[in-house]
């Protein structure tokens, strides 16, 4: 077996990557203080036992015997897409405020997806931003972000 | 016993105490659906508008969005695969897969039906049987929760039937996460890396809709290349005779729920997956569930719905509260100057057969707007996909925010939402992380508690007999589906009706 | 007019004239109380009463935020990061002042201006009725001839529960097990199932299963004994002077002018006269601990000292 074709199965890299993960806190979580308690565990006890276990259990998915189905790697450029506009969203919630930044998110969106029916994506944008306010904050009384709304 | 019950229904039968259950049912629904409105955030949200009303009135307002937030949490859980709450995880399992295939009508409808007799169900063991299941509820210490956690994290192997390894790799990572935070007996930070909201811990909820609303929403942005797979819905719904032959299920359920509900600290999601557990574990075709079968819907409505009479059995016998959300009444109940308590029988009997008799009330309420709601609901999941998924990812931001008024609850949920949409292309199962993240903190807490009581000594766990018994019943769980392999010898296969 | 009324006009027309029209009629809209505790608790129920009766008394809505994270440092933080006209503040307790005397705290006492104290919730000692001990002595003696062996309950760690039993250790020369629970009603249930057998509580916590019967109190953590203990005796009584303070009061950031402090002082006064927060304090079994605000400011350092 190659090296690469070693890396080209999903699940190994993903336990390599979690073996290493998994040994960086291992040795992060260092030593704690010792329990004043006879019998009690040190803090660092169970999370190196649970770290331990992930270590032991991803060096047996590694040698486990694998599929020989053909993975494709098609970059989901749409998926990434989103997930950037809702970190963004996200990033600028408090600073914007949900008022204002809600509808400009729900119409890119599904502009970015793909969707052309721009009337229907525009009204989804007013009914569900008014209609959350609605819930949120006049039946529920949860304050939402009111950015640059002011207070 | 009966006049009691009369002298209970006697009590609700006026138009504010009634309209109180409905309003209650409506929110709680409502509730349970928006991901970010647990049970138990609902019921808080409402205590201040308590404030004004006869204490009846408003401890019955309560307990109705308490039984309909159960509910609530399955209606998103089945319709757009994100469980409202988390016990709805469970339901969500067969659920979804229901809607997949073109059905969501029979799977909303079990679930309500189910939701409804679980709750009667645990509200009449409430009453009939508050006295033992108190006791139930004393007897379990620091060894019993461990064990009751562990026998809890073996389902994992029945769940993961597909590949175990995968699964049980998730769990651990969902255990590690349970870690992070302050450490409860030395006070130590281990993972915070300096934030204060992390040191309470990863919030469950700002993770679920995560790792399941969020993460759907990210698969189903490039799922436009699958648009072939959308499957059309319809609006059928089961018949009477289909609903009814489920009828062992829903009892088994029932009663599994309300005797887990008693336990402090345990919860819905727990008896949820317990109670899913156990109908695969009794039928005769286990692998029809994960594939779309009722029973898998109609186990864990039943159940989680019964913790909420089971989890007033404490609050109202000892005044100590069963679940998170029971707390949250027993505030309210002392805002209302009612004491729960072992007097509290003699000293406000009224209000607690008032309780027996509301609740049951509010379950046949919960049938009505269920059953009114599932075409509606269907018509929602109907709408353009590009559109709902938006929607989606906005009610879920606005969930975790609203969940503590924090901004790092969302950046908590955005995280799940990259696990979850990760381990979705790679193939990885996600519901065990929910297992996880639920059981952890118990598993660990009362491992090391019970330690310090014993004095180190690790045989408390197998002398003291309910946990000893859950230790063998989790051993079983694990082993059994090895054990059963090996007995039945391949051969034609048992003909199903 | 009193001098009090007096004094407070003057003060508030100086501090209007120095801070503007900013302050001209606090408060200009609702005010935010924050409650770093989860929704239910003794300690959000006080504040729930509070902006409840507080209402009448201050002319605007208070509206009770739950920010929970950290034992109240969210809380903090957050507070310290709004504009300091007074319209946010929050609840404080002991143990979350006695944090601030930490090595590595992040927050120091002088952060903040403290209002008023309201509650004072005591400790008692219970123990499950079934217990061989009537007395605490009978208890200590046992202790002292099983060391480290005798379970004893209380929330949490490096916390005021878990303090007083160091300091009833040093007191009576014993070694006691402590187990920390996660909630404050865990080691009364703990006790009621046999499970440790003795717990640290707050009457409110275990006032209802003593009345049934179930629980025995050995010993008041106090300084004098009160209802509706009064047969029992304090450990001072006993010979053991631990009377730990816990209470729990309001405060808010260090920059929120004195015209504020002032007004909320005497609002809360008000407030915790009042015969609804009365009734509460009653039903609830926490005991009207007020001390207004110079009082209550030097307390805090007093005990949050090094």
């Amino acid at each position: 077996m190659t090296m690469t074709g070693f890396f080209q199965n999903r699940d190994r890299v993903f336990a390599l990557v979690l073996i290493v993960l998994a040994s960086i806190f291992y040795a992060l979580i260092g030593d704690m203080e010792e329990p004043y308690s006879p019998g009690a565990l040190a803090a660092s006890t169970y999370p190196r036992l649970i770290l331990a276990c992930i270590i032991g259990l991803s060096c047996m998915l590694i040698i486990q015997p694998v599929s020989s189905e053909q993975q494709t790697t098609i970059i989901p450029w749409k998926g990434l897409a989103v997930i950037l506009l809702a970190a963004g969203y996200i990033f600028l919630i408090e600073r914007v405020g949900f008022f204002v930044l809600t509808p400009v998110f729900l119409l890119l969106v599904p502009l970015v997806v793909g969707y052309r029916h721009y009337v229907a994506t525009a009204a989804s944008a007013i009914l569900v931003t008014a209609g959350l306010y609605a819930v949120f904050v006049l039946v529920l009384n949860i304050p939402l972000p009111a950015g640059l709304l002011g207070d | 016993m009966l006049d009691n019950l009369a002298l209970g229904f006697s009590a609700i039968a006026h138009l504010p105490v009634l309209a109180a259950i409905f309003a209650g049912v409506l929110i709680g629904i409502l509730c349970g659906v928006l991901p970010g409105l647990s049970a138990s955030t609902a019921v808080a949200l409402m205590v201040p508008f308590t404030f004004g009303m006869d204490p009846v009135v408003a401890v019955l307002l309560l307990v109705s969005v308490y039984m309909a937030g159960e509910y609530g949490g399955s209606i998103t859980a089945i319709a757009i695969g994100t469980p409202g709450t988390p016990a709805a995880a469970a339901t969500m399992l067969d659920g979804y897969e229901l809607t997949k295939q073109g059905k969501p009508g029979l799977a909303l409808t079990t679930s309500v039906v189910a939701s409804s007799i679980g709750g009667m169900v645990g509200v009449m063991a409430l009453f009939a049987f508050s006295e033992p299941l108190a006791r139930v509820a004393l007897s379990f210490g620091a060894p019993e929760y461990f064990s009751l956690a562990v026998f809890g994290l073996t389902i994992i192997a029945s769940l993961s039937s597909k590949n175990l390894l995968k699964g049980l790799l998730i769990l651990f990572l969902g255990l590690l996460l349970t870690t992070i935070g302050l450490d409860g007996f030395t006070g130590e930070d281990r993972f915070t890396f300096g934030i204060p909201k992390l040191m309470d811990g990863i919030s469950i909820i700002p993770a679920l809709i995560g790792l399941f609303a969020m993460s759907s929403v990210f698969y189903g942005a490039e799922d436009e290349l699958h648009r072939s797979e959308r499957v059309s819905l319809s609006f059928a719904m089961p018949r009477l005779r289909e609903l009814l032959r489920l009828w062992k299920v829903y009892l088994h359920s029932s009663l599994l729920g309300s005797v887990i509900g008693v336990l402090p600290g345990a919860g819905a999601t727990i008896a949820s997956f317990i109670c899913y557990n156990e109908v695969r574990r009794f039928s005769r075709n286990k692998d029809r569930f994960g594939t779309g079968c009722l029973e898998g819907v109609a186990a864990p409505e039943a159940g989680n719905n019964a913790v909420v009479g089971g989890s007033l059995v404490p609050l109202l016998t000892l005044g100590i509260p069963g679940s998170a959300t029971a707390a949250v009444l027993l505030g309210a109940l002392m805002l209302h100057n009612v004491q729960p308590g072992p007097l509290l029988f003699q000293s406000n009997g009224e209000i607690v057969y008032a309780i027996f008799a509301g609740l049951l009330v509010a379950c046949v309420a919960q049938l009505f707007f269920g059953l009114i709601g599932v075409p509606l609901w269907i018509k929602v999941i109907s709408a353009p996909r590009p559109l709902l998924l938006s929607v989606i990812a906005v009610v879920s931001v606005v969930g975790a925010y609203g969940y503590n008024n924090s901004i790092v609850d969302v950046w908590v949920m955005f995280g799940f939402g990259l696990l979850g949409y990760t381990l979705k292309k790679l193939d990885f199962p996600v519901t065990p992380i929910i297992l996880a993240l639920v059981l952890g903190g118990i598993l660990e807490e009362n491992l090391r508690r019970a330690l310090i009581v014993s004095g180190g000594d690790y045989a408390i766990f197998v002398t003291q007999p309910i946990s000893a018994m859950l230790l063998l019943m989790a051993a079983i769980s694990l082993l059994s589906p090895y054990m059963l392999n090996r007995l039945s010898r391949p051969g034609p296969e048992k003909k199903t009706r | 007019m009193n001098r009090k009324t007096l004094l407070l006009g003057i003060v508030f027309l100086a501090g209007a004239a120095m801070t503007g029209p900013v302050l001209a009629d606090y408060p200009e809209k609702p005010v935010t109380l924050i409650c770093w505790s989860s929704a239910g608790s003794g300690h959000d129920l006080m504040a729930r009463m509070i902006a409840k009766v507080g209402e009448k008394y201050l002319g605007e809505p208070i509206v009770v935020v739950n920010k929970q994270g950290g034992s109240g440092r969210v809380a903090m933080s957050y507070v310290l990061n709004q504009r300091p006209d007074g319209h946010v503040l929050m609840t404080n307790t002991r143990s979350m002042t006695l944090r601030f005397g930490e090595a590595n705290a992040r927050f120091s006492i002088d952060d903040f201006r403290y209002i008023g104290r309201v509650v004072s919730d005591p400790f008692v000692i219970v123990v499950n009725e079934d217990s061989p001990f009537q007395t605490i002595d009978e208890l200590f003696e046992h202790v002292r001839a099983n060391p480290n062996e005798v379970t004893i309950g209380g929330y949490s760690t490096k916390s005021v529960d878990e303090s007083l039993v160091e300091e009833l250790e040093a007191a009576a020369e014993i070694e006691l097990n402590y187990i920390p629970y996660r909630g404050g009603k865990e080691p009364v249930v703990a006790v009621l199932g046999g499970h440790i057998e003795v717990a640290l509580a707050n009457p409110s916590e275990m006032i209802t299963n003593y009345q049934a019967g179930n629980l025995r109190v050995l010993a008041l953590a106090s300084k004098e004994r009160f209802q509706p203990f009064q047969d029992v005796p304090t450990l001072t009584e006993q010979g053991y002077p631990v009377a730990p303070d816990y209470w729990r009061g309001i405060m808010a950031a260090k920059d929120v002018p004195d015209a504020v402090v002032d007004k909320w002082s005497v609002v809360l006064e008000q407030v915790v006269a009042d015969p609804e927060f009365q009734a509460f304090l009653d039903n609830a079994n926490m005991y009207d601990g007020y001390l207004p605000s110079e009082a209550f400011a030097e307390l805090v350092r007093r005990q949050s000292g090094p």
